[in-house]
């Protein structure tokens, strides 16, 4: 069984187990559903041999059902989406002289920015410190987050007439190029999630929140990034490492810390 | 049939003689006086309506401010329960009052008396015209003279408008302006008292002069008056404490906890005043020894002029209300000695003996729970006969107090068959053995047999035994010379009078069975960890009363804020009320009108119940203790079931200079910038909310939430603390389980 499976199994249970404490909520409400955006920033924090440190900033959109389950704390299950906007202009190699591949360089940039979209499913404990009740006021929580994202991993090739050795028949036009889609790749995390945060109310319906959020990877024995051995090959204009380091990281550093803004509502 | 109507005469006659006897605290009548229903506001604008605009800025701005302080502050005191009207007392010293006034129609119609139920010796007169005066005076002054002099020199402080002056040049002196430039803290001080001085000699002088010496009261009582000033921190009386008071057939208290030589009453005239708002009596004694000098010719003036019948008769209600003034502000020992002198002259009351049996289990409470000394005077400031009682509680053991205290207790249940004592005996049983585990000498019979069985022999006799008879007679001697110790013990004596009552004796094993249970389950809980305990009261419905919301800026209030938020705090119970489904009535003294004084009486009882509750008590730690006004309060207790407190402090601070500092430090990194400007824009901010409801007929809390926040006092978490109060109030215990 797939351990999302397993997860959806033990937040629902958790989720509709009878609580054994008194629930006050808010004037008699305890369920809260909401969006949150979580912003973290482009910065790729580990080192990657390559000038490839600096992304757009990417966002977590998050859909959340909240229920308090006792008089200061409730459980949060996250339904979460991450957009990584990677720019492919990051990995053309650093040791090449780009002047003298315009083609090549030509047929990388004009090529759209890569989208990779991971699905993150999280299940959280919220515990609203004391003076507060839930579900407002200060609070920390602490859980588990899951991260799915499938991509194709991408190449370039040369058209059958061209050869790609640079000393003797360089590509001369763009359409000797040819964006080749190679294996489906899959990155599956999970995380320990901590965060803190304060929430507030308007007109006795509408709640924000606003807090940070951070989250350790858990250490996982094997690891689904198929061609992790790459080596890094100054020979070719396209660095095939840093990508797909760069799309390795920029999965986990959204995650590793974020801030988080959200609007939500009361409904009972 | 004629020996029936005679018995019914005679039981009639018996019934009316007991309640003669019985003290009826004192309580308001008639309608209410507007003073107490027009809201503080409201007086507020009509005063601030008169200041000059032609004045300067700081000049109006101080004025301002002395009617937004003086108009919040006297209401208080107005609705507080503590301020009578319409009673006999407010009435008698109106007809002084009015007597007095009598040349200035004016002023008649301007100057309001009330009596305010406080033990201190004093009067005071405010802006508004309003006269107070204490109990604690109309119980001290001797004839209606001295109060005629007393209300004279409280009139001339209307006047002349004492108050507001001495208010604007306080506040001169506190900003260093015109001839208070440049002066040292210690010259300031001295500045602040010498203003105050000269007023009160003004108004000595001036209240003879315009006042006193138009009528046709007595000369020499104004002296007499500085008499009753001088030793006004003595009791109402000097009767020398009886040492048997507490004896009886079996039981002799040891006449060794008694002092044996008093300290002297060393009051004298010519104390030093330079740290007093007021002159010392001696200067005040020469000032008017000066006027009278000057006068041409001397009348002998009267002492009563209303009626002598109905001061005594005032004095008499003052005196019997200073017994419970004195529980209420937790001074028992005063209380005490108060009631030891009243019941002289007025043995049979059951009232004084309800306060002298409250006092004896204030003293075993406080030294069981918490510390004596709390409500006992020291007895280096004790002078006179009063200090027999502080010592004697002192001296006696903390078991003995409550030996003590039920066996008085239970002696008036037994000649009066009031619960109240009842009441009171029983609850210090249960101390009596929670505390102390000497409970085997209590059973002197058996002491007393086994006395009985043992005989000594001599030496020869003894080595004549032989080796198990040794034995067995050293054991028997053991046991004998332990009991001998014990036999020694006046205070196993204590209760034999008592135990002959079958009802004493069965609540004596009922409150030791209940004593060792409890001890036993306070073992079992401190060995298990403790059970988590859900609150669902499953009430309906529940009185609160007075609600209040009190805004603070630097520990400062602002009144006119406190208003306006109080009325967003009462729709907020309102609503979640209707949300919980929780009946709440709300007991407010601004919701009543003029004819409503019995709803008055009923918010001012209460009011004064919980004066003393949270002298008793602490937000924080609430402990087991009964109120001495419980008795008060039984009859209300039917209709109103659940009283509640509810309020909201909050308090905004100017953030200290160290935090100022530390942000412009953290500003250098560039990023922390917002930070520093929302610390130097900003104020911190505190707020506490609080409910507390009690079972009035135990007299007891029942749920307590007090929360203290560091955040504004915004509208939703103020709904959340009420919501989550009201909830657990109403919710049904068998709810609590399903949730």
């Amino acid at each position: 069984m797939k351990i999302t499976t397993y997860i959806m199994i033990i937040s629902f249970v958790l989720f509709f187990v009878p609580s054994k404490s008194q629930i006050t909520g808010y004037m008699g409400k305890t369920f809260e559903i909401s969006y949150t955006n979580q912003i973290s920033s482009g910065i790729i924090l580990p080192k990657i041999e390559t000038s490839a440190f600096f992304n757009k900033p990417s966002d977590i959109n998050s859909f959340r059902l909240e229920k308090a389950i006792s008089k200061h704390s409730s459980l949060l299950i996250n339904f979460g989406i991450l957009n990584n906007q990677i720019s492919k202009n990051n990995f053309i190699n650093c040791n090449y002289d780009i002047n003298l591949n315009k083609v090549y360089y030509d047929a990388i940039t004009n090529k759209n920015d890569l989208i990779v979209r991971s699905k993150i499913f999280s299940i959280k404990h919220i515990v609203y410190i004391k003076g507060w009740n839930t579900p407002l006021g200060l609070y920390f929580s602490y859980g588990l987050s899951a991260i799915f994202t499938n991509y194709n991993n991408f190449d370039f090739e040369l058209n059958e007439n061209c050869n790609d050795n640079y000393y003797y028949s360089s590509p001369s036009n763009i359409s000797d190029i040819k964006n080749v889609t190679k294996d489906n790749i899959n990155i599956n995390k999970t995380f320990v999630d901590f965060s803190m945060g304060k929430k507030w109310i308007l007109t006795n319906f509408i709640t924000f929140h606003l807090g940070f959020n951070t989250s350790l990877t858990l250490p996982k024995p094997n690891n689904n990034v198929t061609n992790k051995t790459t080596t890094c090959d100054s020979y070719y204009l396209f660095d095939k490492t840093s990508y797909q380091k760069t799309i390795r990281y920029s999965v986990s550093n959204p995650m590793f810390f974020n801030i988080e803004a959200g609007i939500g509502f009361l409904i009972f | 049939m004629r020996l029936f109507f005679f018995i019914f005469i005679l039981f009639h006659i018996n019934l009316s003689l007991s309640s003669q006897n019985d003290y009826v605290p004192l309580k308001c009548k008639g309608t209410i006086p507007s003073d107490f229903l027009t809201s503080s506001k409201e007086k507020y604008l009509q005063d601030k309506s008169k200041i000059n605009k032609n004045e300067r800025n700081r000049i109006r701005k101080n004025k301002n401010d002395f009617y937004i302080y003086t108009n919040y502050k006297i209401d208080f005191l107005l609705r507080s329960g503590m301020v009578l009207f319409g009673d006999e007392t407010t009435k008698y010293v109106n007809s002084v009052g009015q007597y007095v006034l009598n040349n200035y129609p004016d002023l008649k119609d301007k100057i309001r008396f009330y009596v305010v139920k406080s033990p201190e010796v004093n009067a005071f007169s405010t802006y508004q015209g309003i006269i107070f005066v204490n109990l604690g005076l109309l119980a001290q002054v001797e004839n209606e003279a001295q109060l005629a002099y007393i209300l004279s020199h409280e009139i001339i402080h209307y006047k002349n408008e004492h108050i507001i002056k001495s208010y604007l040049n306080t506040k001169d002196i506190i900003s260093g302006r015109g001839k208070y430039n440049n002066l040292s803290l210690n010259q300031d001080k001295r500045a602040y008292f010498n203003y105050s001085k000269t007023q009160e000699m003004e108004a000595d002088s001036q209240g003879l002069k315009d006042f006193y010496l138009k009528t046709d009261y007595d000369i020499n009582e104004v002296l007499n008056v500085f008499d009753v000033l001088l030793y006004s921190y003595l009791p109402i009386d000097e009767i020398p404490f009886d040492t048997t008071y507490f004896n009886d057939k079996y039981f002799i208290l040891p006449t060794k906890r008694f002092k044996k030589k008093l300290s002297q009453i060393s009051a004298i005239e010519d104390y030093d005043d330079t740290k007093s708002t007021h002159p010392n009596i001696k200067k005040r004694r020469t000032k008017i020894y000066d006027i009278i000098a000057d006068l041409d010719n001397i009348k002998k003036g009267k002492k009563y002029i209303i009626s002598e019948q109905k001061f005594k008769d005032v004095q008499k209600k003052a005196r019997f209300e200073m017994s419970q003034l004195y529980l209420t502000n937790t001074q028992y020992d005063k209380s005490f000695y108060n009631t030891y002198i009243l019941l002289q002259k007025y043995p049979n009351s059951i009232y004084l003996k309800k306060k002298m049996a409250y006092a004896l289990y204030g003293f075993s409470k406080y030294s069981n729970y918490k510390n004596l000394s709390d409500v006992i005077t020291s007895e280096r400031k004790c002078e006179g006969e009063i200090q027999q009682i502080p010592h004697l509680f002192r001296k006696l053991k903390r078991i003995n107090k409550t030996e003590l205290a039920i066996k008085y207790a239970w002696q008036q249940y037994e000649k009066t068959n009031d619960n109240y004592f009842k009441t009171l005996a029983t609850d210090l049983m249960y101390d009596l053995f929670k505390f102390d585990s000497k409970t085997s000498s209590y059973f002197i019979k058996i002491i007393k047999a086994q006395k009985d069985t043992f005989k000594e022999i001599s030496q020869e006799e003894y080595l004549k035994l032989s080796k198990y008879q040794k034995i067995k007679y050293d054991k028997q001697k053991n046991i004998y010379s332990k009991n001998k110790d014990k036999s020694n013990d006046v205070w196993q004596y204590v209760f034999v009078t008592q135990r002959k009552n079958d009802e004493f004796n069965k609540e004596f094993i009922a409150a030791y069975n209940k004593a060792t249970k409890d001890k036993a389950d306070e073992e079992e809980i401190y060995t298990r960890k403790k059970k988590k305990k859900y609150i669902a009261l499953a009430i309906d419905t529940i009185t609160i009363i007075n609600p209040s919301y009190d805004v603070y800026t630097d520990d400062k209030k602002d009144y006119l804020k406190s208003d306006k938020y109080k009325n967003i705090f009462i729709n907020a119970i309102n609503k979640n009320a209707q949300r919980t489904k929780l009946t709440i009535e709300q007991l407010d003294i601004n919701k009543l009108d003029a004819s409503q004084v019995d709803k008055f009486n009923q918010i001012s009882t209460f009011n004064y119940w919980l004066y003393e509750y949270f002298n008793q008590q602490n937000y924080d730690d609430i402990w087991n203790i009964i109120p001495s006004q419980q008795d008060n309060i039984k009859n209300l207790t039917k209709e109103y079931k659940h009283l509640a407190i509810t309020g909201v402090i909050t308090n905004d601070y100017t953030r200290s200079n160290g935090v100022k500092t530390g942000s412009i430090f953290l500003s250098l990194l560039i990023i922390p910038i917002p930070y520093a400007i929302y610390v130097f824009t900003t104020k911190s901010h505190y707020t506490s909310y609080y409910i507390i409801l009690f079972d009035m007929q135990k007299g007891k809390y029942l749920y307590k939430k007090v929360n203290h926040l560091k955040t504004n006092d915004y509208k939703y978490i103020l709904n959340l603390n009420i919501y989550d109060a009201f909830y657990k109030i109403k919710l049904k215990p068998k709810d609590s389980k399903k949730s």
